[in-house]
């Protein structure tokens, strides 16, 4: 009797404890329902412990009894847990477990920040969509492998019009929608290399083979792990050509500003200055003279007895004497010199860097000049200049009083000769 | 021989809890509901024996599944809000923690189970699983869900030893579609 009690007690150690037990209970304890019933939970025990612990909720749990219903209780928890998984996986979030302690609240706590997640994708996704449909401006994604159109809004059917039946799984290429392969080329590179662009401007295509000039924003996303581009495009074909037209009118503008000077210090006779901008040109180039020591020369020119020229000849014929004298003071100053014609039959020039000396020789050969020369219609005639020079600050007044105070005595003199007055 | 019952029942037997308890209230303890069905039980099973009153007992439950269904759930037509819907009524009425292992509408197989059930829970171990009443009661509920009939059978019990009941429904057509075949 103690052998057995003592082999019963070593035999369920054995299936209690053992890493390997024996198949069957041992023939000596066949005959005791006791035995056979410890020996059948713990085999039980041993089992479904094992398929739990290996995540098999399948196993049907053999025997009854307190520990064996504890076991089948945990197995039936863990197999509402995974029903309950399941469930919230297809987004039945309102899934809670309760009487599980911690897990309890820590399995329910995941699944409303879970629920709040998604409720925030969902949110954001449907904000996005609200934006992408409602937005005023062409809308387009296109996979930025193929080109090909994943989705577009109401207006980019607009832009380009095309119904959306036209655009179902087209390419870029299929609709023929970028004008320009080097624009095209240039905004994927540009893509490629920053993720995004911002207002690149591209030509496009409409179905009806209209160009429409459109101002890109683009950037790179990602659907399901493959790369789209997102595009804004804002048509801009309208203000493009009003930009056209304001450019070309504003060149007009300068060019017509710029005649009208012209024509504001051009003698409309001679064509060479006038006297408002002999005044300016002389009082620009006296302030500098306050800045330098560079001395300035002005020459003031009158045609001889002009008014016998008009009296005998008429004032056609001595319109024409005035513009071929003009020609030939132009003609016989140097680049640097500012001709102009001061009043009636006078002239001057204005010759910076140049000093008393300098001027007097220019002006002597101008004089021989038109002494030389055969006037149409009136044969010779001669001039007689009168030169005022200084290397000081004076102002235009002075030296043109001087300049003409030196013709008057030329003229005094005899004329057709050349006379001068040094302010230095 | 209708016309000669007592008792048929209807929700308003149920009466106005509210006028007749307003000190008492809507609760009683759950040795109360114990006492009442397991002396009913006793004598039933006295007068036409264990099978007899099983049936009878699964026939009770299922009148008021159906009843319950009818009075205290919403209609739907989401098996998953069906069962949210009940979970909550029966753990708010303190009848069970109901949790679902598995369901396949499709094969028409649920498999449930109740812990902390108001029949059995804590009830000395025997031989059988007691809750024939219960089993009456999932059934209604699953067959006004489905509108088609079912079978619901016990084979867990705290009664048998295991610490919460578990009940095995399986859709009768299917079954019988099955059968067919084979």
């Amino acid at each position: 009797m103690i052998d057995y009690e003592k082999n019963g007690i070593s035999y369920i150690k054995k299936v209690l404890l053992g890493t390997a037990i024996p198949d069957a209970i041992p023939e000596e304890f066949l005959d005791s329902k006791e035995m056979k019933d410890i020996d059948e939970t713990i085999r039980s025990i041993r089992t479904s412990m094992h398929a739990i612990g290996n995540g098999d909720l399948s196993t049907k749990i053999q025997g009854s009894g307190h520990t064996i219903g504890v076991i089948k209780n945990l197995q039936a928890t863990l197999k509402t847990l995974t029903w309950q998984t399941k469930r919230i996986a297809e987004g039945d979030f309102s899934q809670r477990t309760d009487f599980l302690g911690e897990f309890s609240k820590a399995f329910n706590t995941m699944t409303i920040k879970l629920e709040k997640s998604i409720q925030e994708v969902k949110d954001t996704k449907e904000l996005f969509e609200m934006v992408f449909t409602t937005i005023p401006d062409a809308t387009m994604i296109i996979s930025l492998e193929q080109g090909k159109l994943f989705d577009f809004n109401k207006a980019f059917c607009q832009l380009v019009k095309y119904s959306k039946t036209d655009l179902l799984n087209k390419t870029m290429v299929d609709i023929g929608f970028f004008k320009e392969t080097l624009q095209e080329n240039a905004w994927y590179q540009e893509l490629r290399k920053n993720n995004q662009c911002y207002n690149t401007k591209i030509n496009i295509v409409s179905k009806e083979n209209n160009l429409i000039i459109g101002l890109f924003s683009s950037k790179i996303i990602y659907i399901d792990d493959v790369a789209y581009i997102i595009s804004v495009i804002k048509d801009i074909t309208e203000l493009h050509k009003i930009e056209e037209k304001l450019i070309l009118s504003e060149i007009k503008y300068r060019l017509l500003a710029k005649e009208m000077k012209a024509l504001s210090e051009t003698d409309k006779l001679t064509q060479i200055y006038n006297r408002v901008k002999l005044d300016e040109v002389l009082y620009n180039e006296l302030e500098r003279i306050g800045l330098s020591t560079n001395p300035i020369a002005l020459m003031i020119i009158d045609i001889d007895d002009f008014k016998k020229v008009n009296d005998q000849f008429g004032h056609q014929v001595g319109d024409s004497v005035l513009i071929e004298f003009a020609n030939i003071l132009s003609q016989n100053i140097r680049e640097l010199d500012i001709l102009g014609r001061w009043g009636g039959e006078e002239f001057m020039i204005i010759l910076p860097f140049t000093d008393l000396d300098g001027s007097s020789i220019i002006a002597e050969k101008l004089r021989k000049s038109i002494a030389n020369n055969d006037f149409v219609g009136v044969g010779h005639l001669t001039a007689s200049f009168g030169i005022a020079a200084t290397k000081e600050r004076t102002t235009p007044d002075q030296l043109a009083s001087k300049a003409d105070k030196a013709l008057y005595e030329a003229k005094h003199l005899g004329k057709n000769r050349v006379c001068s007055y040094s302010l230095y | 021989m209708e016309d000669k019952r007592k008792y048929k029942f209807s929700w308003d037997l149920i009466g106005d809890i509210q006028l007749g308890r307003p000190n008492l209230g809507n609760t009683t303890r759950v040795e109360v509901y114990r006492l009442l069905q397991f002396t009913f039980r006793d004598i039933i099973e006295l007068n036409v024996g264990k099978e007899q009153t099983d049936r009878i007992f699964y026939d009770a439950g299922k009148l008021a599944g159906q009843e319950f269904y009818k009075h205290m759930l919403k209609p739907t037509s989401d098996i998953n809000e069906f069962i949210s819907q009940l979970q909550a009524a029966l753990r708010e009425l303190g009848i069970g923690i109901l949790r679902v292992e598995q369901v396949d509408m499709d094969l028409g197989e649920l498999t449930l189970t109740v812990a902390e059930d108001l029949d059995c829970s804590g009830l000395p171990e025997g031989e059988e699983e007691i809750c024939t009443y219960d089993e009456g009661f999932i059934c209604a509920l699953i067959e006004s869900f489905t509108g088609i009939p079912f079978t619901v059978k016990e084979v867990d019990c705290w009664c048998t030893g295991d610490r919460t009941c578990r009940f095995e429904a399986h859709s009768v057509s299917y079954n019988a579609t099955e059968n067919e075949e084979q």
